[in-house]
């Protein structure tokens, strides 16, 4: 599903975010990608949604080689593909279904799928009597439960999360943990990058540790660290 | 394709938060487009003076008071012989005289004051080609009774060489207004994508093609051009039944512009609105579409 051949990314100010990166996840793993700031968490999944290019190497995203993907396809490549940050990114004037409704409305989805696929999700989320409301209104955790739904309503193959307990505390993220598990038992691939030790410990999935913008492991079924 | 109601609700929206960077936006879009369908009024009116000149060009070959009647009719023969000549008539003394008094009729000491006598004999030459004045002129030049040749598309060369460098005047202004506005409306387009930012990234993240992103933008910056363009068509409408309309009745020997006229330079003027107002759109919202 998603596979990383020798990838590379250096920016302009010479810092190398990832080094000669090999990575191949199956459909419908769960992997977290954990390291230290600046290890390259971040900059790996902005390359999984081409918000940025790799400097060298392949990336394969659902069979497309996207780093390089003329520019008119990368909309179509993050329809396939959720993301889910730790700021949420909710629109502010929007209520919870607005929000959800917004994401399928602009890839121009007929009125009549979101009628039914907005509730539908916002059940799935724990949120279905909380339509009407506005994100100011939620606590955190019900924040990125509309974050997640907003993600997931489009049924994309992928699901990326970059550090989505990061803001939350240690019960909420429990809770968040266990939807996006729920997500992943539905077949989505899920790869979500975290500082989050308790978390990568409790749930025993695939772990890609990076330092310094190398794989330094990758161990099935792993913990956060040797020394954590 | 979104739903129309959409986009105006956006627009609709992206006004009322600008509204006075949009108000400075619209009018110079209406001074510029204003300002273009005046030049294309003018043009239009240059045309039909000189129109009506092609059509009039005359050759006034005036006879001196001493000339022969046996001159007069060789004259009359040479000019008719002539390839270049199309029609000839003589207008006698008296017929000069009845047609200055026609002409000046509201300008009695004038009148008073010459008597028959004082205008010559002429023959009144139409022209095939009114380019071939010179021609004429010099065959004629040295016949016996000939006072003076000539020809009264002069009159009107200096009134197209004013008219001409009044058009040139007004569309380099309109150009200069075309581009400011372009600019203004740019400027009122990137106010409205800054406020929006945050849709524009989520639109971005969820996979919202470049066009729907920047559908709702363009959108603003087309109805801002084409506001400015109604209210230039309307000023302009106003000007031809205030100004131009009352003329008509005045002057009947100038040919004035009229309704098909005015049609022409309204769509010059939704044309060039809708261009300007796209560029202008279009170059705003090019920074933030970079994916």
């Amino acid at each position: 599903m998603i596979k990383l051949d020798r990838v590379s990314k250096v920016y302009k100010d010479s810092v190398v975010a990832l080094d000669g990166v090999n990575v191949d996840i199956q459909k419908g793993e769960f992997v977290f990608v954990v390291g230290p700031s600046g290890s390259g968490k971040s900059t790996l999944i902005r390359l999984l949604i081409r918000e940025e290019e790799p400097t060298q190497g392949e990336i394969f995203v659902a069979g497309k080689n996207i780093a390089s993907l003329s520019p008119w396809k990368v909309p179509y490549l993050r329809r396939n593909v959720g993301t889910v940050f730790q700021d949420f990114k909710l629109l502010p004037d929007k209520t919870v279904y607005e929000n959800v409704a917004f994401a399928l409305d602009v890839i121009g989805k007929p009125k009549h799928v979101i009628k039914s696929r907005v509730p539908e999700i916002l059940d799935l989320v724990g949120l279905g009597d909380k339509l009407q409301h506005y994100p100011d209104e939620l606590s955190g955790g019900e924040q990125q439960r509309v974050s997640i739904a907003r993600a997931f309503v489009n049924r994309p193959l992928i699901l990326l999360a970059d550090e989505p307990t990061g803001n939350l505390d240690p019960a909420t993220s429990v809770d968040i943990m266990k939807l996006l598990d729920r997500i992943n038992r539905t077949g989505t691939t899920v790869v979500m990058a975290t500082h989050d030790n308790a978390i990568v410990d409790a749930m025993r999935r695939r772990v890609i540790e990076l330092t310094g913008g190398k794989i330094v492991r990758d161990q099935e079924r792993g913990v956060y660290g040797y020394g954590a | 394709m979104r739903r129309f109601d959409f986009f105006l609700r956006e627009t609709l929206q992206a006004f009322r938060r600008n509204g006075f960077v949009v108000f400075a936006a619209i009018s110079t879009a209406f001074i510029a487009l204003f300002l273009l369908g005046g030049a294309v009024l003018v043009q239009r009116e240059v045309n039909l003076i000189a129109q009506s000149v092609e059509a009039n060009v005359e050759v006034s070959v005036f006879l001196s008071d001493d000339i022969s009647t046996s001159q007069t009719q060789n004259l009359n023969q040479m000019l008719t012989n002539m390839p270049q000549v199309a029609t000839v008539h003589y207008q006698s003394k008296e017929a000069a005289y009845e047609e200055f008094k026609r002409l000046f009729h509201d300008q009695t000491t004038l009148v008073q004051n010459v008597t028959p006598d004082a205008l010559p004999a002429s023959f009144q030459v139409q022209l095939k080609d009114p380019n071939e004045f010179t021609a004429i002129a010099q065959q004629l030049q040295g016949q016996p009774g000939i006072a003076n040749i000539r020809d009264n598309a002069h009159i009107y060369d200096r009134l197209l060489a004013v008219t001409r460098i009044f058009r040139i005047g007004v569309l380099g202004v309109a150009f200069v207004m075309l581009i400011a506005s372009a600019a203004l409306i740019a400027n009122t387009v990137r106010m409205a994508v800054f406020a929006r930012r945050r849709e524009i990234g989520i639109m971005r993240l969820v996979g919202a093609t470049n066009g729907t992103i920047r559908t709702p933008f363009l959108m603003e910056a087309v109805v801002e051009g084409l506001i400015g363009a109604a209210a230039a068509l309307l000023a302009l409408v106003i000007m031809k039944v205030a100004f131009i309309d009352p003329l008509r009745n005045n002057i009947a020997f100038v040919p004035l512009v009229g309704s098909n006229d005015l049609l022409v330079a309204a769509i010059w003027i939704f044309l060039i609105a809708v261009v300007v107002s796209v560029a202008g759109g279009f170059f705003a919202t090019r920074r933030y579409m970079d994916v």
